[in-house]
């Protein structure tokens, strides 16, 4: 009991600091999250003139998590690779503090830092296209559980590149390999055949498809499927990014 | 600080235990080939002392204060705190020890009372302790006016004292101080020294100092390490290094600027003439002959190349110019 206490306050001050961390960066994490998006859905409202329910549904749903790309991935990478570099890492080494909450609260902090970005963008995107979505308890599920998978590759690459420089760049590329190898915007069966076997590997794949397959309420075994690959990946990822983060220097 | 000490520490003869502690940066015959950062260290830290290390850049205290601290790993050797292998239980440094490092770079976002706050929360203190603890820590270091402006925001005075606010919440039986006074206005680092001493004589907490402002601190050190290369040069009780050299005077030596040229080749004809700084020198001089010494050093100089001289006993400064060989420089350390 005293044990489950101590990680629940452990866990809140951790979440809670990296709130305040955000308090001033917020406004530039917003912009930052819809600038892609808003540019996608203009685009593409220019070129296809925005009749097609299909294509404006893969466009809503892709670009949610094309705006977690942007912030949640990036930005966990990002923090992850400072606090090694820096020496923040250092301070929390030298409390009493369990690092898998560590992990939990940066990537909570992100959620709650993006939640109004990923939002946003499926009311810009309802409002674009005029198109009526599902906004359901299944969404409400689903955007978290869509971040801490992209979160979790952020702070991977945050953990284990040698340096600050090298894992923001890894984390660019990665943004990119996960918007074009994975069926986010573009229909998987239109992705050469390789790249479909390989979008099987990235978590953004079963992000987007859960997530259209929530806006459109279809709740068919794949949704499930989905669902529980996010599940069991967020909570490996997690464990593995705790287990991969160094307190000591060896 | 009138918090109640949070965790007590097992009683034991010693706090920290060092043995044959080494450390070399880098794998396999990278590190073989490197110099190490610090090399067969051991010594003992008693509980309720105030022990100071000192050494130039380089000489491997930070390694030392980081591998204490649990934050790098000895190449050989071993660290107990407490009688516990912190290898093994390293719970015991988060439990027992407040570390404050050389350039704090964590809560920069924070304002310094919310820091403060989160560190003694954190640490085990209840909520309203710990905010209690934070208000009267940002009173009593003179940081009311900035108590709501983000850390990074702070100069680095002001900075520094957020770290040692930080470093005293919670009371641990246990601080490690890297360069507690940097940047600190003479009043500030006067009211550190104070606030240490009465830490240290009240609670009876053990305080190890990395500092180079050695003359300050040579007021509330009891016993020292003086590091040179990665190694333990010397150790004792400030007053035993001292009186290993205390056959020697001090004779001070500030030069004209314009004069220096004059007076610097008599001063390079005596052994133990070193340059502190430029236009600053200092000659050790034997006890027994000082007078007629002295008399010879100054007329080797001359009087009006001078702009002024002292002469006094030995300080902690020639304790370590004695067994380093070279004045304390005013550097990071490694």
């Amino acid at each position: 009991m005293v044990a489950t206490r101590r990680f629940v306050l452990n866990f809140w001050d951790l979440f809670v600091i990296q709130l305040a961390n955000w308090r001033w960066s917020w406004p530039a994490t917003l912009i930052n999250g819809l600038l892609v998006p808003l540019t996608t859905f203009f685009f593409f409202k220019m070129i296809t003139s925005g009749d097609s329910t299909q294509i404006n549904l893969y466009l809503i749903s892709g670009n949610i998590i094309v705006s977690l790309l942007f912030t949640t991935m990036y930005g966990t990478c990002a923090r992850f690779a400072f606090m090694r570099t820096f020496g923040v890492l250092d301070y929390y080494a030298t409390l009493p503090v369990y690092k898998p909450l560590l992990v939990l609260a940066v990537n909570c902090g992100f959620l709650v830092l993006t939640l109004p970005t990923a939002f946003l963008t499926l009311l810009l995107g309802e409002w674009f296209f005029s198109l009526q979505v599902s906004v359901n308890p299944t969404f409400i599920i689903l955007v978290p559980l869509a971040s801490f998978s992209l979160s979790a590759v952020g702070a991977f690459v945050g953990v284990v590149a040698p340096n600050f420089d090298t894992a923001t760049t890894i984390s660019g590329i990665l943004q990119f390999v996960f918007m074009g190898a994975s069926p986010v915007l573009i229909p998987a069966e239109r992705l050469p055949e390789i790249v479909q076997w390989f979008s099987y590997l990235l978590p953004s794949t079963y992000a987007a498809d859960a997530l259209r397959l929530s806006l459109t309420e279809q709740y068919s075994g794949r949704f499930f499927l989905d669902l529980a690959f996010l599940i069991i990946f967020d909570l490996a990822a997690m464990i593995f990014v705790a287990s991969k983060m160094e307190w000591r220097q060896g | 600080m009138s918090q109640t000490p949070f965790v007590a520490p097992p009683t034991t003869e010693t706090v920290y235990g060092i043995e044959h502690l080494t450390k070399r940066y880098g794998r396999g015959k990278a590190a073989q080939s490197t110099r190490p950062a610090n090399q067969d260290i051991s010594l003992q830290i008693v509980p309720g002392e105030i022990f100071g290390l000192l050494g130039s850049n380089g000489a491997g205290k930070s390694t030392l204060i980081r591998q204490m601290v649990n934050l790098v790993a000895p190449s050989e050797g071993r660290i107990t705190l407490f009688g516990y292998d912190i290898a093994r239980k390293p719970d015991a440094v988060t439990r027992y020890v407040a570390y404050m490092p050389q350039k704090p770079t964590a809560l920069l976002d924070l304002t310094a009372e919310e820091a403060i706050y989160f560190t003694g929360h954190l640490r085990g203190m209840s909520r309203a302790d710990a905010k209690k603890a934070a208000a009267q820590l940002v009173q009593e270091w003179g940081l009311g006016e900035v108590r709501n402006k983000a850390v990074r925001h702070l100069s680095g005075g002001q900075n520094r004292l957020v770290g040692l606010a930080i470093t005293l919440v919670a009371d641990r039986p246990v601080m490690i101080l890297d360069e507690p006074t940097n940047e600190l206005d003479p009043s500030f680092r006067r009211q550190v020294w104070d606030s240490l001493k009465e830490l240290n004589n009240q609670r009876g907490t053990t305080i190890i100092l990395v500092t180079h402002n050695i003359q300050e601190a040579e007021q509330i050190i009891g016993r020292v390490a003086i590091m040179s290369q990665g190694r333990v040069v010397g150790l004792g009780r400030v007053g035993e290094l001292k009186e290993k050299i205390d056959r020697s005077v001090r004779l001070e030596l500030f030069l004209k600027p314009e004069r220096a040229e004059l007076a610097e080749p008599a001063l390079h004809s005596f052994e133990n003439a070193r340059e502190l700084k430029p236009n600053q020198w200092i000659v050790l001089v034997p006890r027994d002959n000082a007078e007629d010494d002295i008399h010879r050093i100054l007329s080797g100089v001359r009087l009006e190349n001078l702009e002024d001289f002292r002469v006094h006993t030995a300080t902690l400064e020639d304790v370590y110019m004695a067994y380093t060989g070279r004045a304390i420089e005013d550097e990071e350390g490694v």
